[in-house]
């Protein structure tokens, strides 16, 4: 026990007071000689006994009173080994942060992390006591921003937080309680944070106010939060087995300490398609492919993937909806045009855009010359291949160049028309990088296969050479006797190298131009610099090209939308009304304002994850569905990692400092119960004094 | 009937007055004549005067100083009286008057004032220190009034010690009185631990004895007036008890009624006279109440040996 007025211990000396007015007023009983004392001690030796009794007890809590009395003045606390508040009772303001994210949802000995929280909460609200000033956040968010003794409002508000799909942001929910606290006038403040210190619930360094302490309170005490989650979930064109083959990634990751075996089903509109188990190591992520061919007559298709159950269900299943790809209208322009058709400069890039001819390859192609150029609109294309094409006029390089600027993509190969200094002098706004001269590794007119180039270093994370596994055998494969070798860097933005070959020169350039984007091929697209156009992934590598310069590089609608944010959704023109229906049947509607003059409206109320499809209404109130608006949404994958860190360097006591690693004390304040007992004492002297007046009155 | 209280007379010069002046008003009103002795055995001197008989003329007197004076004989007692005064320290409490111990003796030497003026034989026993024993045989000369008086005086005025038991004291008198039974007359406050001092008396009863007991209390002993938080001090030994009067007075005198009970019940059967004598009360009413109930003013049966003269 500790005291806050140690000097009002001197006080204790009062305890002397009653022992010596009892002393005094022994010393002056009078002394009476009584011959009839036998009477005395004969017939009252029972009542003489009670009746010392009686005056040394009253004397006991005499003494305690005055002891109580001072101890009372001087303070007393204890501590004791708590997650409770620091000091219980007494005037105070404090802020619980509540977690109501997805990971609040985790179960744990079969109740939630969330309900082990309200539950802590409702006792701190008890041992804060009513003279605190207490508000209640979420770390989603939620919660009033207001310091408040009614704790009847305080106690629904508490009861009434519900999990919710969402990440947390425990730095955004600290920075508002410290906001709430600073306009408390109130000496001690205290934020309890009441959730399991996940990195991505707690971020470090959120240190708080040297004037407010800190308490972590973890609901899953010292348990370890194993979790099997769907992290990451995309879906890509898998042209072999089809014009409508998809190919659906699912990243698992097992964040525990134990091996695990992932079950995971893939459903395709709502229809269990494909079943598949992966083993993940402690704390390895994997990615598990799946393919499906999508109908003909669909447009949109809704795809799922679940994991078996497991403590957080939140993430065990992920959403995202595959349309059918759009068209996309691409200029070849053929600076090489044979009769025999085979040596024709566009004969495999025609091949490989439109495979067996199909009229569902999703690729409108136009052939044209570097003359015919000048009289095509440009804007009726999204993406123009100059193919081999010498120096165009400076009009059309200036067309062209304007084009890009406008969200064209252009994607030029070299071929024995082209001439480095020339271009560079004529076609610089279309180049993603400048010319320096071409390197022919032939002997003569032999190949000499000892020196042909391969690729080498693919950026394998970009969406064109995404869909390629980590060896490309189908592109690793091809050797390439010429390339163009590549001169100093250009002004043009995000300049990107995605390929290069094994002699370091790059094969392969990215850049941006204005709204659009150049992409530079440092060999020919026919057979005359190299063999690639006769290997597999010639296909693949030119219809993602195509289809990345067109911004249509993938055929899933992979936007990564996470629950809890915002999602704009194209409107067309007329639009005046848009109804967006939830997975759970909700309606949002968004009209007005929010909707007419728009090219996107704004959804905020994008709370739940699953599929969410909207449906447009023009002035006459048709409602048109617009399933290409569809949309995914899923939980941040950051909530699945529930490893916890320590909470120590962010913890603060009272008096600022950090909490030690032993077990958290809280200081309780004993003068309560110490007043409790002095009111005790003196009720017991009163009685006590009381009984013996009317039980030794005269009668 | 007007008493002098005790506290007026004990201011008196000596014991022998007050026990004159305690006899005589208690006798006020009657008639008073002297007794006549027909005992052979001479008493004293005494100067004629008319009325008397010539026959008892000493005419050797008359032959030697031509003046007439009357032979007196004493006369034969026809009972044997035995004071008996307890002296104990319990004796010694005083209250608001006259201790017990002077009371009592008063009351004796009135006793002794009156029972010799009858001619009746008077011994006198005072007990409470066992180591003195204080003894006068009883006899009838009015000349052993005066050693009687004188001893009960000393006793009187001065505070005694011991805690002789009554029981002891009488049967020292039962010893003595063995021969010749008599009047037995004891004054004292019968705090006698060993409780046999009425078992005592009510031997000496049945031996033939008349008994007579002045139960002498204070009146504080009888109504314990105390009130203020005291430590009691026992006067016949070390005993000392811190009390609150007003916690004890109710059990105290209930304790103190079955005593008193007790001990008239105890005296009644025994045949034994019992006068209590408060110490605030006028010797003469004790006295008078004494005897009336000799002389059967109260009571079926006059009592012998003492009464008005």
């Amino acid at each position: 026990m500790n005291f806050l007025s140690p000097l009002m211990l001197l006080g204790l000396v009062g305890a002397a007071i009653p022992i010596a007015v009892h002393l005094q007023g022994r010393r002056k009983a009078k002394v009476v000689p009584f011959a009839a004392l036998e009477f005395l001690l004969g017939t009252d030796k029972r009542l003489a006994k009670r009746l010392v009794f009686r005056q040394v007890l009253l004397l006991a809590f005499r003494v305690l009173i005055c002891v109580v009395a001072a101890l009372i003045l001087a303070r007393p606390y204890t501590s004791c080994a708590s997650e409770g508040p620091e000091v219980a009772r007494g005037p105070q303001a404090a802020v619980l942060i509540i977690d109501d994210s997805a990971a609040a949802s985790y179960k744990l000995e079969g109740r939630t992390l969330l309900s082990r929280s309200v539950e802590s909460a409702s006792q701190l609200l008890v041992q804060l006591g009513p003279e605190a000033d207490i508000a209640v956040l979420t770390t989603t968010g939620g919660g009033k921003e207001e310091l408040t003794r009614d704790h009847l409002g305080l106690r629904e508000s508490i009861t009434s937080i519900a999990p919710t799909a969402k990440r947390a942001h425990g730095e955004r929910a600290l920075e508002r309680a410290y906001s709430l606290l600073a306009g408390s006038g109130h000496e001690r403040k205290t934020v309890f944070l009441l959730l399991a210190p996940t990195k991505a619930a707690l971020p470090q360094d959120a240190k708080p106010p040297t004037d407010v302490s800190l308490r972590v309170l973890n609901p899953a005490g010292d348990a370890t939060l194993d979790n099997l989650a769907l992290t990451d979930l995309r879906v890509q064109a898998d042209s072999s087995i089809g014009s409508r083959g998809l190919q659906i990634v699912a990243s698992v990751t097992n964040f525990s300490d134990s091996p695990k075996v992932a079950q995971l089903s893939l459903l395709v509109d709502d229809e269990t398609v494909a079943r598949g188990e992966i083993g993940l190591g402690p704390h390895e992520s994997k990615n598990k492919r799946f393919s499906a061919n999508l109908s003909a007559e669909v447009r949109t298709t809704e795809i799922r993937v679940v994991v078996q159950d497991d403590a957080l269900a939140a993430d065990n299943v992920r959403f995202v909806v595959a349309n059918a790809r759009d068209q996309v209208s691409v200029l070849l322009v053929n600076g090489d045009a044979r009769s025999v058709r085979h040596e024709d400069e566009l004969f495999y890039l025609e091949a490989a855009l439109r495979p067996g001819d199909r009229s569902d390859s999703g690729t409108v192609i136009s052939r044209t010359t570097p003359d015919d150029l000048g009289k095509l609109t440009l804007a009726d294309y999204d993406v123009i291949v100059l193919a081999n094409v010498s120096i165009l006029p400076a009009d059309r390089v200036t067309a062209l160049s304007e084009w890009v600027q406008a969200g064209g993509g252009l994607f030029v190969s070299m071929g024995a028309n082209v001439d480095a200094d020339r271009y560079n002098r004529a076609m610089a706004p279309l180049l993603a990088q400048s010319l320096r001269s071409p390197l022919d590794l032939r002997r003569g007119r032999q190949r000499n296969p000892q020196a042909e180039l391969r690729l080498s270093k693919l950026e394998i994370e970009h969406p064109v050479f995404s869909i390629f596994a980590n060896d490309a055998p189908g592109l690793y494969g091809a050797t390439f006797w010429q390339v163009m070798l590549l001169g100093p860097t250009t002004s043009v933005n995000d300049r990107r190298v995605l390929a290069r070959f094994d002699n370091g020169s790059a094969a392969l350039v990215e850049a941006r131009q204005g709204a659009g984007t150049l992409m530079l091929f440092s060999s020919s697209l026919d057979r005359d610099w190299n063999d690639l156009a006769i290997h597999p992934g010639y296909l693949p590598f030119l219809q993602q090209s195509i289809r990345h310069l067109a911004s249509k590089p993938l055929q899933g609608n992979n936007q990564q939308i996470l629950v809890g944010n915002s999602v704009s959704i194209k409107t067309a023109a007329g639009d005046v009304r848009l109804e967006i229906d939830g997975p759970g049947r909700e309606r949002m509607v968004l009209e007005g304002e929010k909707v007419a003059g728009h090219k996107t409206a704004r959804l905020d109320g994008v709370n739940v994850p699953g599929i969410y499809h909207v449906a447009s209404a023009d002035s006459s109130g048709t409602l048109t569905p617009r399933p290409e608006a569809t949309f995914a949404a899923n939980i941040d994958s950051a909530v699945s990692d529930l490893t916890l860190g320590s909470t120590k360097s962010l913890e603060r006591d009272s008096a600022g400092a950090p909490v030690s690693d032993a077990t958290p004390t809280r200081r309780v304040e004993l003068w309560h119960a110490i007043a409790a007992l002095l009111l005790l004492l003196l009720l017991l002297e009163s009685g006590l004094s009381l009984i013996g007046r009317k039980q030794l009155a005269p009668r | 009937m007007a008493f002098l209280d005790p506290i007026a007379i004990s201011k008196l010069e000596s014991l022998a007055l007050r026990a004159k002046v305690i006899v005589e008003g208690a006798l006020t009103g009657s008639h008073r004549a002297k007794l006549r002795g027909s005992s052979v055995e001479f008493a004293e001197h005494k100067e004629y005067s008319q009325g008397d008989e010539v026959r008892h003329i000493d005419w050797k007197v008359l032959g030697k100083a031509d003046r007439y004076y009357i032979k007196q004989f004493e006369q034969e007692s026809e009972r044997t009286c035995y004071l008996v005064l307890d002296a104990s320290a319990s004796m010694n409490y005083v209250g608001k008057g006259l201790s017990k111990r002077e009371y009592a003796a008063h009351l004796i030497a009135a006793l002794a004032y009156l029972l010799v003026g009858q001619r009746d034989r008077v011994g006198l026993s005072i007990f409470g220190n066992p180591q003195e024993i204080r003894w006068v045989p009883p006899k009838a000369k009015p000349a052993h009034l005066r050693e009687l008086l004188t001893l009960l005086e000393e006793v009187s005025n001065t505070p005694q010690e011991g805690d002789e038991s009554l029981a002891a004291a009488l049967e020292r008198v039962a010893e003595r009185a063995r021969k010749r039974r008599g009047l037995v007359i004891v004054a004292s406050d019968l705090f006698d631990p060993s409780g046999k001092a009425l078992s005592v008396l009510s031997h000496l009863r049945a031996r033939g004895h008349d008994a007579v007991l002045f139960h002498t209390l204070d009146a504080d002993e009888l109504e314990f007036p105390f009130n203020e938080l005291s430590i009691f001090q026992s006067l016949e030994g070390d005993g000392r008890m811190l009390v609150d009067p007003s916690s004890v007075r109710r059990a105290y005198k209930a304790k103190m009624q079955a005593f008193l009970k007790d001990c008239e019940q105890q005296c009644l059967g025994a045949g034994i006279e019992y006068h209590r004598a408060r110490t605030d009360t006028p010797f003469e009413d004790v006295l008078l109440s004494f005897l009336a109930k000799r002389n059967g003013l109260v009571g079926s049966r006059p009592r012998e040996g003492l009464g008005a003269p």
